[in-house]
């Protein structure tokens, strides 16, 4: 995704453990610009490894293509690398503009990425309201609290 | 964001010795979260982290197939 300049902020589990949060997450979710030229970016990066509609039966027809990122929004997908989940908005933030604003670049296996920021995983968390979103929120707001202490 | 400064984590250290009465780390002090285990991963550069997660989901994903391979030997 980095190399092919797609448009893009972590915004799940793993933003959440980057920002020093133990916790558990099989998958990798994004929140990408829905911009022409950054969907075409987004189908090639993924087209490698074989992205899928997760939960669905195998032989349900699926073609990764713009097209098919431009009828929808929000993507739960598996792929060859593991599961993958393409957010064109996040509850609570807003779309990718909203997203990007206030993201934060970390520098993760060589490649500097955006991740969604703790107030925005915070503001995330509780629209979200899910019981394991409820549950990892006090972390969070621990970590908001202590690290903006001058 | 990188690793945090010595500086930093001596504060939240102490904070998390001693939480504020009132403050959002005394209430997840008694929500129940191990502040001494938040406090393990601030030490970290953000890609530690991931790599601890991910070491140890590859543990509980061993700890998982090995539950299946038992259950399979019993039945």
């Amino acid at each position: 995704m980095v190399k092919q300049t797609v448009e893009f902020v972590i915004v799940g589990g793993v933003a959440i453990i980057a920002h020093g949060v133990p916790y558990a997450t099989f998958d990798l979710d994004f929140c990408y610009a829905r911009t022409a030229g950054n969907l075409r970016k987004i189908v090639a990066a993924l087209a490698g490894f074989n992205p899928r509609l997760r939960g669905f039966p195998k032989d349900l027809p699926f073609v990764w293509d713009e097209r098919t990122l431009q009828n929808g929004t929000n993507f739960t997908l598996q792929s060859d690398i593991g599961d993958i989940d393409l957010l064109g908005e996040v509850a609570g933030v807003g779309a990718y503009k909203e997203v990007f604003a206030d993201s934060i670049i970390v520098r993760l296996f060589d490649y500097q990425v955006r991740i969604l920021s703790l107030n925005d995983l915070i503001k995330a968390k509780k629209a979200a309201g899910r019981p394991k979103d409820l549950f990892v929120l006090p972390q969070l707001e621990t970590l908001n609290e202590v690290l903006s202490k001058k | 964001m990188e690793k945090l400064s010595k500086r930093k984590l001596e504060k939240i250290e102490e904070l998390f010795r001693n939480p504020p009465m009132g403050s959002k780390t005394a209430a997840a002090q008694d929500f129940g979260v191990d502040l001494s285990l938040l406090f393990r991963w601030l030490k970290l550069s953000p890609q530690e982290r991931i790599e601890e997660a991910r070491s140890r989901m590859f543990f509980l994903e061993e700890v998982r197939r090995q539950g299946e391979l038992a259950r399979s030997k019993k039945s």
